[in-house]
């Protein structure tokens, strides 16, 4: 799959390649850096959540540390006082078996606990119960009852077997009250012993209200899903702070029994759901605090930086994929105009250049292609020229393309009827013009030796003279040694035609031309020359000039003109032969005109094509 | 007088080159006409001109298959072809095909003279004739001339009408002498008849053609001047002792 996706990629366009190129850079150490940032981040907060946890945890310790000493130290006062040990000894008595107590004994307990419960909210009452039962408290005589029997509730066995120390009775419903008061007390409680006999006179009881415990919490920022237990060494639960949706954990936590094993700082799964399990015990209380949050609830803010870590990614993968496409279609972009250049060329359009070009390489390959095309185009319009003016100068001979074939046969037709009717003239001048025609249409090649040339223009003097009478005279020179020069074909022909046309055609007593051709030094000279009217001084100098031009298109449109003969050959020897040919025109007034065409040997001798 | 054949399928050029002929080449004469391949073939199968002059482009049969054929039927016969095609492949061909000269139409008249001319000197070689002392027209004898030169006319004639008249007062008035005088000057000469010189070349033309060509037997005895080919038969029975068809087949084995 991966290779299918490699060859696919090689056969995708640069543009898309680069797109895909530069969205991987990008996106590739975004993404590692954002796992990276996540993972610490979260990792930082659990860290953080556990040791607030426990902070708090400790923190809660301490507040019920403060609570219960003073709680132990109310609870040490009877002993301290005289009156109160006498009047708990005078009720002396197997339990159960108390009365009403004196009235002045009463009193001086209610003074006496009320004064210790004064300004102690989280005081339900404080109670000093006899051995016989009776009990004395700051409550209300009507609240609860003067005499009571502590076999008759469970948690009073646990104050019974004590043996003066402090006790911490977890959260019971005490059943002295009268009433229906429904409420679970915690409670401090002591046995008191006669400071010097040791003996047992009765006990002291401090029945704390639950909420007394929540106010231990009450001032900490805890996590809303965070649940908090208080539990004695018994693994008693003495509070929980639930959390908001009411659950209480404790449950749960001892029935998995996992709360004896469990240290501080642990993961532990608990009904489905991963907690952050921490406690911290005191060791003056011997109450341990206990913490469980919820997992998911540390995780909420690390979720809500993964959520928004996403959508800064998906923000930065779209920002990426803009830019990446922007410089990929910037990069790309003169590659694509090359290539739609390209494509255009192969129409056969070759005038498409490529604009704004910079310093680097697709500059220079631009630069490389413009000068390419330039020479295409050079080239093109060199061979459209020449081609189109051999054209022209076959049309010129005839003008109409029948079949050549045709035209031949009808011409031997001609011919034999003259044979037949013994007119030599129309025969002669039959054949003559066959040869014309087919030395111009049928000879492909561009070059011809001067002699075949010369044939030819034999050939269309015979005409020309049978056509003037004996007006014309045609005189040749040609030297031996440069019959075999290979020169441009229908050269020389034109340059006799020009001189009939221009320089006898009209004139009563007719003319007279001149053909040499010879050798100088390494050039061939061909001059046709007539005795003619000749051109002034300033309409050769026109016309010279007007040969001298580079060929080009236009001169082709203006194809009407007079001079077109010879600036048409002109420039095909020009086209030819470059620097090594030329054609000028010389001559005066009542001089006749010379036309002169120059053309440099090859070192071969000119027998091979050029 | 060599025998020409035409092929052409325009009337108006045959005629002309018929009249080009008789008139600028007085030693070739036009025997026939043909307007295609076809026809000169068939033509060619009871006849056996000296030269076939044919054009390419024609109907059924072009010229260059025509000389295709003609050289394999009769290897001698000098074809001259005259074309409004002067493409390349086609002279490639008429070459392969042994074609004496290929002209291009519209024909130049000193042309196609100047190539009878060459196609006469091939041809006066293969009969022996030495063309440098030949002149045109009918021959001319000088008052008292030399008897050899007459004798060597006389048998010039007889070679090159050796299917004609060759009747002794034809050849008598030809090189303008009296029919005895010449029977006796001949007789002087050769030691034997005129009649008889006639009848040897006569056969000897007939063998000639029998192991040269394909032609038919009453076809050779034509061409060889006999006038029946039962007559021709009988004498060439006597004269080799064996038949005309033995004797071809001799050849025909041999090659």
């Amino acid at each position: 799959m991966l290779r299918g996706l490699i060859v696919r990629l090689r056969r995708s366009k640069m543009r898309t390649r680069l797109l895909l190129l530069f969205t991987m850079l990008t996106l590739l150490p975004l993404s590692v850096q954002a796992m990276v940032t996540y993972r610490h981040f979260s990792s930082t907060l659990n860290d953080k959540t556990k040791q607030y946890t426990v902070d708090i945890a400790g923190q809660v310790n301490a507040n019920l540390d403060r609570l219960l000493k003073d709680l132990e130290r109310l609870s040490l006062m009877p002993l301290y006082d005289e009156q109160v040990l006498s009047i708990l000894a005078k009720y002396d008595g197997p339990m159960g078996s108390g009365t009403w107590a004196l009235s002045d004994d009463y009193q001086k307990m209610k003074l006496y606990t009320s004064a210790q419960a004064y300004d102690r909210p989280e005081i339900r009452g404080i109670h000093l119960l006899s051995n016989s039962g009776t009990l004395f408290s700051n409550v209300e005589p009507l609240a609860v009852n003067t005499s009571w029997d502590g076999s008759r509730d469970e948690w009073f066995s646990a104050l019974d077997q004590s043996d003066g120390e402090w006790i911490i009775l977890p959260p019971h419903h005490p059943s002295y009250y009268a009433g229906s008061d429904p409420s679970f007390y915690i409670s401090v409680a002591r046995v008191i012993k006669e400071p010097r006999t040791l003996r047992r006179l009765g006990y002291m009881l401090i029945d704390v209200k639950q909420g007394a415990f929540g106010s231990a919490f009450s001032k900490l920022k805890i996590e809303q899903s965070t649940n908090l237990m208080i539990i004695d060494g018994a693994q008693r639960l003495l509070y929980e702070q639930k959390p908001d949706n009411g659950q209480s954990a404790y449950g749960g936590l001892m029935g998995s029994g996992l709360l004896k094993e469990l240290h501080g700082g642990e993961r532990k799964r608990l009904g489905g759901t991963d907690y952050l399990f921490v406690s911290h015990h005191s060791p003056y209380s011997g109450l341990s605090v206990i913490g469980l949050t919820p997992i998911g609830a540390i995780l909420k803010e690390s979720r809500a930086l993964m959520v928004f870590a996403l959508w800064l990614a998906l923000f930065c993968l779209v920002t990426v994929l803009l830019l990446a496409y922007a410089v990929s279609y910037r990069i790309t972009l003169p590659l694509v105009e090359l290539k739609s250049n390209m494509s255009r060329v192969e129409r056969g359009d070759f005038n498409k250049r490529v604009s704004p070009l910079g310093g680097d390489e697709f500059g220079q390959l631009g630069r490389g292609f413009n000068r390419m095309m330039d020479e295409i185009n050079r080239l093109f319009h060199e061979v459209l020229v020449i081609g189109l003016r051999e054209k022209e100068a076959e049309l010129s001979a005839l003008q109409s393309q029948i079949n050549p074939h045709f035209i031949y046969n009808t011409l031997e037709s001609i011919n034999m009827m003259a044979v037949q009717r013994r007119n030599d003239e129309v025969s002669d001048m039959v054949s003559a013009l066959g040869k014309l025609l087919r030395y111009t249409i049928d000879k492909a090649g561009r070059l011809v030796s001067l002699g075949e040339e010369m044939a030819f223009v034999d050939s269309y003097v015979r005409i020309q003279q049978i056509r003037y009478g004996g007006k014309l005279k045609v005189h040749n020179d040609i030297e031996e040694e440069v019959q075999h020069l290979r020169i441009p074909k229908l050269t020389i022909q034109p340059l006799v035609e020009n001189a009939i046309y221009h320089g006898i055609a009209g004139r009563e007593e007719g003319g007279t031309i001149w053909v040499s051709a010879l050798r100088f030094d390494n050039e061939l000279l061909i001059t046709v020359r007539d005795d003619g009217n000749g051109l002034e001084e300033e309409e050769l100098a026109a016309l010279n000039r007007e040969i001298e031009k580079d060929p080009s298109m236009d001169s082709l449109r203006r194809s009407d003109e007079e001079s077109l003969g010879l600036r048409n050959i002109g420039q095909r020897i020009k086209l030819l032969y470059g620097e090594g040919g030329s054609l000028t025109v010389d001559g005066s007034p009542g001089q006749g005109l010379a036309v002169t065409i120059t053309i440099t040997i090859p070192e071969s001798g000119g027998e091979e094509d050029v | 007088m060599y025998k020409v054949l035409l092929v052409e399928d325009e009337i108006v050029i045959r005629q002309g080159m018929r009249e080009l002929i008789s008139r600028s080449a007085p030693f070739f004469e036009v025997i026939a006409e043909m307007p295609g391949g076809r026809e000169a073939l068939m033509y060619l199968k009871s006849e056996l001109p000296d030269v076939m002059i044919t054009d390419i482009r024609m109907k059924e049969m072009d010229g260059l298959m025509l000389s295709e054929k003609v050289k394999s039927m009769y290897p001698g016969l000098l074809v001259i072809i005259v074309s409004g095609y002067g493409e390349f492949e086609y002279a490639q061909k008429a070459i392969e095909y042994g074609v004496l000269h290929y002209l291009l139409k519209p024909v130049e008249r000193h042309e196609l003279v100047s190539v009878l001319e060459r196609a006469r000197l091939l041809l006066d070689k293969r009969h022996g004739i030495s063309s440098l002392e030949q002149t045109p027209g009918p021959l001319r004898v000088e008052s008292g001339g030399d008897t050899r030169k007459i004798i060597r006319d006389v048998k010039e004639y007889v070679r090159l009408h050796i299917d004609g008249d060759l009747r002794l007062q034809t050849v008598a008035s030809h090189v303008n002498l009296n029919a005895t005088y010449l029977s006796q000057l001949f007789k002087g000469e050769l030691g034997s008849n005129y009649s008889d010189y006639v009848t040897d070349s006569r056969m000897e033309r007939a063998k000639w053609l029998l192991s040269h060509t394909q032609l038919k037997i009453y076809d050779v005895a034509r061409l060889s001047g006999h006038q029946s080919p039962k007559h021709f038969m009988l004498v060439f029975k006597q004269q080799t002792g064996m038949t005309a068809g033995e004797y071809r087949n001799q050849f025909n084995i041999q090659e």
